[in-house]
């Protein structure tokens, strides 16, 4: 298979129609798609994924509700919806595979209804052109799935087509990995029609034992009844550990699922636990607001006297200048003077005279003096007002005082309003979960996988004992034939089958054996090739182990897995893959596939992303490298331009409407935005 | 010492429930009311003579000091610093009633207006909405008095 382009119309971040056509010479077969993380690498991925097999999830979607998974462009979508007409969202993946051309279009239509995505199927078209130029299209969905999936089966597709988290799940020894594994060995050495004979085999021999045993006498007979109980125990036994197993999957499947639960509510019981804290707090806050207005209540009053602080300063200043002119208190008492007036006299017995000057003066002089009660009133107020004047800057700052005070709660109270909303809409509705009852529920499937396991275990066991009784009894069946000469045509047949039946599980184990060293051998093959010098020196083969679980070795034989680094666990899958994809390819040294990779070097180091960019250009017809900009830098851009191989380089960016926009250029160019963009960073 | 006795100090009928309401949401008294009043009618040059609509609303008795030596300096500083005005008590009353009766009707159209509702007699606070008066009055109060009067 060789892919020739991918047509994205309205799909995911890519609105309008987007092309990418993927290099496939033999001396030029890698594209670079480039693009920082959110700008849609992975949508090209999914669209593949959705073109070829009709998926809308990918493994990294595994706790994703397909239902919230929308594949229609969101922009056209909201443009369309005020018009109220349904977006089409298509992709189109040409491809090439053994001589023939195809070219698959599959589509969604999509509406907005009320805030809310409608989606669904809009068509599958492919159309076949053959070596002689004719062509064939097919529509039934069923048809297209079954051509597709045997030009490239979906046990097999996740290892051609693979993302980082594909990468990082491969060597996790889980039932369902080694399970995954198994089947895609399976498939690549087309086990599934050797375990069909074998099948059919054991059906002829029960078949031929049921009939000998109805012919059988004495204690050949009585073999053969053994024998029949033997079968039927074993049959029995093969079924309750195939169902033991699969109440373990399940069991540990509804583990996973209630741990993600209790994940969950243990981050909501951590914001409960802030949330609380957040209401004493506010609630401290509302408090020392009330305190405030409640002392409020007692400064507004006295802070009114500020009203009328110019008015009391000239007031005052006016009496005390008064004072200062010695005019209050009047230095002359007015009863004095009046006293004069009445007697006409002065003090110095001088006469005064009617309407004199002396006279006129005595009498102003007499006008301008206040009574008594009106100075003794104006020396009050003078005190009054000299008091309440240093009051004032006491009354001013108790003023500025709270009010600051009080906005600095008002603030701290909005502040934590605020945070209280963020958490009640973090929290939402999943604060009802019971985590003590899910804690109870867990401890129950624990209990429930421990008794399972026991039970494996015990089955195993009495199987393995089964296995040995029906050997034996073969043997004393075989020494009663003998000696009694029985060798009539039946039994003949008989002992063909069982024979056969032996050679077949002999044939099928030896095969998966060998399968499963070839793997690992190739493995550790491409292994080499790609890390780094130092690890090179510890890690020495890959394994694929009896349960299918992948391994590695170091220099001594010794298993070492649980020792690796995040990064050369990375490497090892993609090692893994690269045996996995060549063997599906016939074992081919060059992979007639293109191997897809989406966001690969994540925990790489520079070694190992050197190596890696070196070295798969070689080993398949055609690569395609999703990659970010953290990990495909100068250093990765110019290792892999050496190789000769990388042609062409797409590059996502940003519209202005937050869609993405897909740029072709040539890898020339592409050498020097990189080394701009790193100057940049 | 000033010369005065008891005073009935008066204030416009219609203000009756809002006092009592202010009293009792912002101030500790009604003097403390009718001074804040009469200091913001002062400030705004607006002087309200009561006419028969004057209701007692309180003893004279309660005014502190500091209050009624702002009322004998208004009355002086209005009667261009002459202070035989002061001889009269209950004429300075009637001054600050004036004040204080043109400033309520201040206070309503700069502050107190979104806080009360009609109440039938007159304007009342309405409950619902002052939690937060007592800081905005003082911070009212606060900030007039920085600025320049009218």
């Amino acid at each position: 298979m060789i892919l020739k382009s991918i047509l994205l119309e309205n799909f995911r971040q890519f609105k309008g129609e987007q092309l990418i056509e993927f290099d496939s010479d033999k001396n030029k077969n890698v594209t670079v798609i480039f693009g920082e993380n959110g700008r849609g690498k992975t949508g090209i991925f999914r669209a593949l994924m959705f073109c070829l097999y009709g998926k809308k999830k990918l493994s990294q979607d595994a706790s994703v509700d397909e239902s919230e998974l929308h594949l229609v462009n969101s922009q056209e979508l909201e443009d369309k919806s005020n018009e109220g007409k349904p977006v089409e969202s298509s992709v189109t993946v040409e491809f090439e595979h053994e001589n023939r051309k195809y070219k698959l279009k599959r589509s969604l239509l999509g509406i907005l209804d009320e805030g809310r995505v409608i989606e669904q199927n809009h068509g599958v078209k492919l159309t076949i052109w053959d070596e002689e130029g004719n062509t064939s299209i097919k529509k039934a969905p069923e048809l297209v799935k079954e051509r597709i999936e045997n030009i490239l089966s979906p046990a097999l597709r996740e290892y051609f087509l693979f993302d980082g988290e594909k990468i990082e799940r491969l060597t996790r020894a889980s039932t369902e990995q080694r399970r995954e594994i198994s089947q895609a060995i399976r498939k690549l050495l087309n086990i599934d029609t050797l375990e069909k004979v074998i099948g059919a085999t054991m059906k002829l021999s029960r078949y031929f034992n049921r009939e000998l045993e109805k012919k059988a006498t004495g204690e050949r007979a009585a073999i053969m009844r053994l024998q029949r109980k033997n079968e039927e125990e074993i049959e029995t036994g093969n079924r309750e550990v195939d169902s033991i197993n699969r109440e373990l999957e399940l069991a540990r499947k509804e583990k996973i699922e209630v741990d993600k639960e209790l994940e969950q509510i243990r981050e909501i019981q951590d914001l409960l636990t802030i949330r609380t804290d957040l209401e004493v707090r506010l609630k401290d806050t509302e408090e020392g607001k009330n305190d405030i207005l409640r002392a409020v209540k007692g400064l507004a009053g006295p802070t009114a006297l500020l009203l009328l602080r110019n008015t009391a300063n000239n007031v005052f200043q006016n009496i005390d200048r008064r004072k200062q002119a010695h005019e209050i208190p009047s230095d002359i008492r007015k009863d004095l003077i009046d006293r004069i007036l009445s007697e006409m006299e002065c003090i110095c017995g001088r006469k005064i005279e009617e309407n004199s000057e002396a006279y006129s003066r005595i009498l102003e002089w007499r006008n301008r003096i206040p009574d008594n009660v009106t100075e003794d009133l104006t020396l009050n107020l003078w005190r009054d007002l000299s008091s309440a004047r240093d009051q004032f800057e006491n009354i001013e700052e108790s003023a500025i005082q709270i009010l600051t005070k009080f906005a600095t709660l008002k603030n701290d109270q909005r502040e934590l309003e605020r945070k209280l909303e963020e958490l009640r809409m973090k929290i939402g509705s999943s604060e009802r979960a019971d985590a003590s009852r899910l804690d109870a529920h867990r401890l129950g499937i624990d209990r429930k996988i421990l008794k399972l396991q026991h039970e494996l275990s015990i089955t195993s066991k009495k199987l393995d004992a089964l296995h040995d009784e029906r050997r034996q009894l073969t043997v004393r069946r075989k020494t009663i034939e003998d000696e009694e000469g029985i060798r009539d045509e039946l039994t003949r047949r008989g002992d063909l089958v069982e024979q056969s039946l032996v050679a077949l599980n002999r044939i099928h184990d030896d095969f998966t054996a060998e399968s499963r060293v070839s793997l690992g051998d190739n493995a550790s093959v491409y292994l080499s090739d790609i890390l780094d010098e130092e690890s090179r020196r510890n890690l020495k083969s890959i394994r694929v182990e009896e349960d299918y679980s992948i391994q590695i070795h170091d220099r001594w034989g010794k298993p070492f897995l649980a020792n690796i680094s995040a990064g050369q666990r990375q490497i090892m899958s993609i090692a893994f893959i690269a045996a996995l994809a060549k063997a599906a390819c016939g074992g081919l040294d060059f992979l007639e596939m293109p191997l897809f990779m989406d966001t690969p070097f994540g925990r790489l180091s520079h070694e190992h992303r050197k190596n890696l960019v070196q070295k798969v250009p070689h080993w398949c017809s055609q690569w395609i490298l999703l990659a970010t900009d953290t990990e495909f830098r100068d250093f990765e851009a110019q290792a892999l331009a050496k190789t000769g191989t990388w042609k062409s380089f797409y590059i996502l960016s940003a519209r202005k409407d937050g869609s993405t926009e897909i740029h072709k250029t040539t890898m020339e160019d592409a050498l020097g935005y990189i080394c701009q963009k790193g100057k940049g960073d | 010492m000033y010369l005065f006795g008891e005073i009935r100090v008066r204030t416009d009928e219609k203000y009756k429930q809002l006092y009592n309401d202010l009293k009792n949401f912002v101030f500790r008294d009604m003097h403390e009311i009718f001074f804040t009043c009469a200091a913001i009618g002062y400030r705004s040059g607006r002087r309200i003579p009561l006419g028969k609509r004057g209701d007692d609303r309180f003893w004279s008795s309660t005014i502190t000091p500091y209050e009624f030596a702002m009322f004998y300096s208004i009355v002086a500083e209005t009667e261009d610093m002459n202070y035989q005005g002061l001889l009269d008590t209950k004429a300075v009353v009637e001054v600050a009633e004036e004040y204080a009766n043109a400033g309520m009707e201040v206070l309503l159209e700069e502050i107190l207006g979104e806080y009360v509702i009609e109440g039938g007699n007159g304007p009342i606070l309405d409950q619902g909405s002052c939690d937060e008066l007592p800081k905005i009055i003082l911070a009212y109060i606060y900030d007039k008095s920085l600025s320049e009067p009218n």
